[in-house]
């Protein structure tokens, strides 16, 4: 019957399950191995996380997420995309990460684009970054220099944000110098992050 | 928006998961160890460590779950090792099951791997507050 039809395998129906025996166990690793395959390359379907799930915890994936609903902890992704009407209170850590949400904590990525409808509260780590006319942001926002750079800076995603990311890093100096302990300590955090986001990038 | 996903097919022998919301996925790249709460459905083809709370809790071939669910309705295509509790429980060819398996009605594939308990329990003992999760 239809009862196992969500995962899309084939299936005999109850009834007639005596007779065909056989052809079932074959079948069913064959199914499970086109399955497993794109954890292997880079185009698995995203994940999606429902605006009807709250997540305590952390989340972790080599590839995409998009949050809808609530997360209280952190992300560490390729893409993050926390979309309108999404929370999500922890650091978002990725490759690329889309805000049209709200976030409360940090975000450490290369591509930082945040929409009108996002709302940062805490600092950003980026290397190019878009905002958006109408976002709001509280928080310190540093452009990322140095080793990390030059790891992702190969890595052809340099979009138009050039100009935007040296007004706001001159923005972002003046702010840490104005209160130095928090931005050491967020610094010092940042270091760890590029280190492992570069690890991840290499493997 | 809520109204598209809840009316999804009746489930045959069902007693009807009513879940709210749209659904969720989380990939089989993604890792995710906490707490998972939605009153919709959830679908976990990565690795979850953790307790689930779920109208519809669907563990997908390859998928790997460890903690404890309580779900309307459980689906189990891959890896489980904990408790469920669900009045509706179904349980795949690729599934592999240990712990223990509260329920009401179960159905169990031919080829799946049970290393479990499965204590049957009436129906009001799948209504909030009745069961408890330390029972063991």
């Amino acid at each position: 019957m239809a009862m196992f039809q969500r995962s899309g395998k084939p299936q005999q129906t109850p009834s007639s399950g005596t007779e065909s025996t056989e052809p079932k166990p074959q079948a069913q690793p064959a199914a499970r191995e086109s399955r497993q395959q794109p954890a292997s390359g880079r185009n698995a379907a995203p994940s999606v996380i429902s605006s009807a799930l709250t997540i305590t915890g952390d989340l972790e994936s080599a590839g995409d997420i998009q949050i809808d609903g609530a997360i209280e902890g952190d992300v560490r992704a390729q893409t993050v995309k926390i979309g309108d009407g999404a929370n999500v209170r922890g650091s978002v850590l990725g490759n690329t990460v889309e805000l049209a949400g709200s976030v409360e904590g940090k975000i450490e990525a290369d591509n930082v684009s945040i929409t009108r409808t996002g709302r940062m509260n805490g600092d950003i780590a980026h290397k190019t970054l878009q905002v958006e006319s109408g976002a709001f942001i509280d928080g310190h926002v540093r452009s990322q220099s140095g080793s990390a750079a030059r790891q992702a800076g190969a890595s052809a995603g340099q979009q138009s944000g050039q100009g935007t990311s040296a007004r706001s890093a001159s923005a972002a100096s003046a702010d840490a110098s104005a209160s130095s302990p928090s931005s050491s300590s967020s610094s010092a955090k940042t270091g760890e992050g590029e280190k492992s986001e570069a690890g991840k990038a290499a493997g | 928006m809520a109204i598209a996903t809840s009316k999804r097919k009746p489930e045959p022998g069902a007693e009807g998961a009513v879940t709210q919301g749209p659904p969720s996925r989380l990939g089989e790249e993604l890792r995710v160890t906490g707490r998972l709460a939605t009153k919709g459905e959830l679908a976990v083809e990565g690795a979850v460590v953790g307790d689930i709370f779920a109208a519809r809790f669907v563990l997908e071939s390859g998928g790997y779950f460890e903690g404890n669910v309580v779900a309307q309705e459980v689906l189990i295509h891959g890896h489980l090792d904990g408790r469920v509790i669900a009045p509706v429980v179904k349980v795949g060819v690729n599934a592999t099951v240990n712990g223990k398996v509260f329920h009401h009605t179960i159905m169990v594939e031919e080829g799946a791997r049970l290393d479990a308990r499965f204590p049957w329990r009436p129906m009001n003992y799948f209504e909030e507050g009745q069961y408890e999760l330390q029972e063991t």
